[in-house]
């Protein structure tokens, strides 16, 4: 039994995820030791329920994760990678259950350097807007591409 | 835990009536309800509704036209992708603001990715003397008798969502003003947030310590004024002892006294 673990972090089922998986059981747990270690609010859990149900064939369960996965007689998981190391480490807890992680959905290609935000930009920028765009919007009200990242935010005091 | 303490849920099909699930599910949880609503086909509602020339205008401003995406793009209910393509649709060059904020976010998850945990520990040393004080109870319970922080909190716990603005004063007064460590703060906030996330918040809240900046963040009370019209220091007690109420030159020394002219 192949089980598509739904995290908190993929409250949407047109993510490629769910295409590529669609033979698996579509599974949603409230689990409460994670929701405690997570310091979730009541506000938060409601908003993460109204996701969860608008979603298609999701199967919803209330419970440790381990235990879920046992019933369910689940022999692989796949679920969305995430950098998250709280739901990496509860999904430790279904060791030596299989787990496949795929691939988020990426806002744009990087590999370089992460020092700094104004680097990083100035790097995808292109991936969004043409060299005219980019060339305008160093001119217009002060090279917002120059400036260092802190001083783009701190300008907001001056 | 035993086998038996497994339950499926059927959810129910009207909102009120799932709350009241969630409510019986967590019994030792209180709270209201944040008036965001949940879902797919809210967020792009919400994202029908952004308008990224008025956002570049006045996204800075309290009552500025900012697009209360980030419970959405928190939980995956919206990609940073499909939120940039629709605006540049939109509006073209004129995205260009929406589109930047939005990198930084895919920035902070990044260093996440690469660091994992370490970013919740200094990621640089900080560039200023900051403090390691735990959070205060005045602070967290909305009675620090400044009408600004107050109402910030009051945001935070009722609704969830504060706008970026107020989250930078808010930091800013708590690790510079009150001398509380970074992490004790932004791991509360974390908490009440509706779009808490690791990477988004904790390294702001770096950013405003001057962990993972060049510079401490900081403001006075011409900044705040003018983003919120003077509305919150009109109603506030201390506007005559307001602790922001100062030049540049006069808060940093203040706040970072002599080193302030090391950096
Ligand atoms: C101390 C502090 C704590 C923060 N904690 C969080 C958090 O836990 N989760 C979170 O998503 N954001 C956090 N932010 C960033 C930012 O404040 C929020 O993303 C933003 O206010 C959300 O409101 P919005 O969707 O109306 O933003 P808009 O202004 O409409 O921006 C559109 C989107 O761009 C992204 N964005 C904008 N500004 C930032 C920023 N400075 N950093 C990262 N992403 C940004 C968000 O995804 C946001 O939804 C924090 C900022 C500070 C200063």
């Amino acid at each position: 039994m192949k089980i598509l673990l739904v995290h908190d972090e993929m409250l949407n089922d047109t993510l490629p995820v769910f295409a590529t998986s669609a033979d698996a059981i579509r599974v949603f747990v409230l689990d409460p030791a994670f929701v405690a270690s997570e310091g979730w609010t009541l506000k938060r859990i409601q908003f993460v329920i109204d996701c969860v149900a608008e979603m298609q064939n999701v199967r919803v369960f209330h419970g440790a994760l381990a235990d879920v996965c046992r019933e369910l007689g689940a022999t692989s998981l796949v679920t969305q990678s995430t950098p998250n190391h709280a739901i990496q480490q509860w999904l430790e807890s279904l060791s030596p259950l299989t787990i496949s992680w795929h691939d988020e959905p990426q806002f744009v290609d990087y590999e370089g350097r992460l020092s700094r935000f104004t680097a990083y930009w100035k790097s995808v920028a292109p991936q969004w807007f043409s060299e005219d765009v980019l060339i305008a919007e160093n001119a217009r009200g002060g090279s917002k591409l120059s400036r260092s990242a802190s001083s783009v935010r701190g300008a907001l005091r001056k | 835990m035993s086998e038996s303490s497994i339950r499926e849920i059927t959810l129910a099909k009207t909102r009120a009536e799932r709350h009241q699930q969630v409510r019986d599910l967590f019994p030792t949880l209180d709270g209201t309800d944040c008036g965001f609503e949940g879902g797919r086909a809210a967020a792009l509602r919400a994202l029908a509704r952004v308008d990224p020339a008025a956002y570049n205008r006045t996204r800075n401003h309290l009552n500025g036209k900012v697009s209360r995406l980030s419970p959405y793009f928190r939980h995956g209910v919206l990609t940073l992708a499909e939120a940039a393509h629709a605006a540049i649709k939109r509006s073209g060059s004129g995205a260009y603001k929406f589109v930047f904020e939005l990198a930084w976010r895919d920035f902070w998850r990044r260093v996440w990715a690469r660091d994992g945990d370490a970013i919740e520990a200094d990621m640089e040393r900080a560039k200023v003397r900051i403090g390691d004080a735990p959070l205060p109870k005045d602070v967290a319970n909305a009675q620090t008798e400044l009408a600004c922080m107050d109402s910030f909190v009051r945001d935070l716990r009722e609704t969830g969502y504060v706008h970026n603005h107020a989250r930078m004063w808010f930091a800013s007064y708590v690790v510079h003003h009150r001398k509380v460590s970074w992490k004790a703060a932004a791991d509360w906030y974390y908490g009440e947030l509706l779009d808490g996330d690791r990477a988004s918040n904790h390294l702001s809240w770096q950013w405003v310590a001057s962990t993972f900046s060049s510079k401490p963040y900081f403001f006075n009370r011409e900044n705040l004024e003018r983003y919120t019209d003077g509305a919150l220091c009109a109603q506030c007690t201390k506007r005559n002892a307001c602790p922001f109420d100062a030049s540049y030159p006069a808060l940093e020394k203040k706040l970072f006294g002599a080193e302030a002219s090391l950096r």
